[in-house]
C-alpha cells in the first residue's frame, strides 16, 4: 500500500483506496481508510490508520487507548534530509514498532509518505527496507493485504 | 552525462553515510551509458543491491527506481517501452 502522491481529483478509480480525514457522512461509491496523526483521535472508533511521527514519544499513549486492529503508519519522505545517525535510530524505533504491532494485534504499515511521483518508493525498494528492519516482506505484504481486505469488508459502499 | 555523475556521487555518498564506507565501495556503484535524458542507468554487485535500493528511497533530492534487470539488453529494451507509453 502506499500513498500515490496527488489529490482526489474527484474522478474514482477502480483498485485504489482513498485516505480521507474524517468520516464520510453518506455511503460513498469508493473505498476509502480515516487516516490521523492526531493523538487524541487513537481511541475513535472509526479511525483506521495512525501515523507515528515519533513512537518514543506516543508510545505511552498508544499502549493505553489503542483500538486493536487499527494501522500504524510510518513514512519514509521526512528521512530523505536527515543524516545518517538519525536514519539509524529510525530503524531502530521501527524495529520496537513492529514488535508493538505485533503485541497488541494492530498492522504495521509502511509508506513512502510521497507529495510527487519523483517521492514514490518501488515495491523492491520497499522489500529492501523491511529486510533492514528485520521484518519479512513477503509476511508483512500478506498480512498487509488481509487487513485491508478485512478493513473493508466491514463497510458498505454503493455499487455502480 | 556530468550531472548524471553528480547524482551518483551523491549516490555513493549517501551509501556510504548510511551503511558505512567500506560497503559503499564493496557495492561497486558504477554509471551506465543511458541515452534516455531524465533516467540513468546505475550498476552494482547483487549483494549490495538491497542497500543501494534502501539508499535510492532515502535520498534527497528523491529519485525513483523505474526498473531493474539483470541484463542491460533488457533493461533498456524496457525503459524505451516506458518511455513510448510516457
Amino acid at each position: 500500500m502506499d500513498i500515490l502522491g496527488y489529490e482526489f481529483n474527484g474522478i474514482v478509480q477502480d483498485h485504489v483506496v482513498y485516505r480521507l480525514n474524517k468520516k464520510p457522512s453518506a455511503l460513498t461509491n469508493y473505498r476509502y481508510l480515516i487516516v490521523s496523526e492526531r493523538i487524541d483521535d487513537v481511541s475513535s472508533p472509526w479511525l483506521d490508520i495512525f501515523i507515528v511521527r515519533d513512537f518514543n514519544r506516543v508510545e505511552k499513549v498508544l499502549k493505553r487507548n489503542l483500538k486493536k486492529k487499527i494501522g500504524l503508519e510510518v513514512t519514509l519522505s521526512g528521512l530523505r534530509k536527515t543524516d545518517g545517525l538519525q536514519i539509524g535510530k529510525w530503524f531502530n524505533q521501527i524495529r520496537e514498532l513492529y514488535k508493538f504491532c505485533e503485541s497488541s494485534s494492530c498492522q504495521f504499515i509502511l509508506s513512502s509518505g510521497a507529495n510527487s511521483l519523483l517521492e514514490m518508493i518501488s515495491g523492491r525498494s520497499f522489500d529492501a527496507i523491511l529486510k533492514i528492519c528485520d521484518i519479512k516482506p513477503e509476511r508483512y505484504w500478506l498480512e498487509l493485504e488481509e487487513w485491508l481486505a478485512n478493513r473493508n469488508e466491514r463497510r458498505c459502499f454503493l455499487t455502480a | 552525462m556530468s550531472s548524471k555523475i553528480d547524482v551518483l556521487e551523491a549516490v555513493i555518498k549517501r551509501n556510504a553515510e548510511l551503511f558505512g564506507y567500506i560497503a559503499a565501495q564493496k557495492s561497486s556503484l558504477r554509471l551506465i551509458r543511458s541515452d534516455i535524458e531524465d533516467i540513468m542507468i546505475v550498476s552494482c554487485k547483487l549483494e549490495a543491491l538491497d542497500r543501494v535500493l534502501s539508499t535510492v528511497a532515502l535520498i534527497y533530492p528523491p529519485m525513483l527506481v523505474t526498473d531493474m534487470s539483470g541484463s542491460l539488453k533488457r533493461l533498456r529494451r524496457r525503459l524505451n517501452e516506458i518511455t513510448l507509453i510516457v
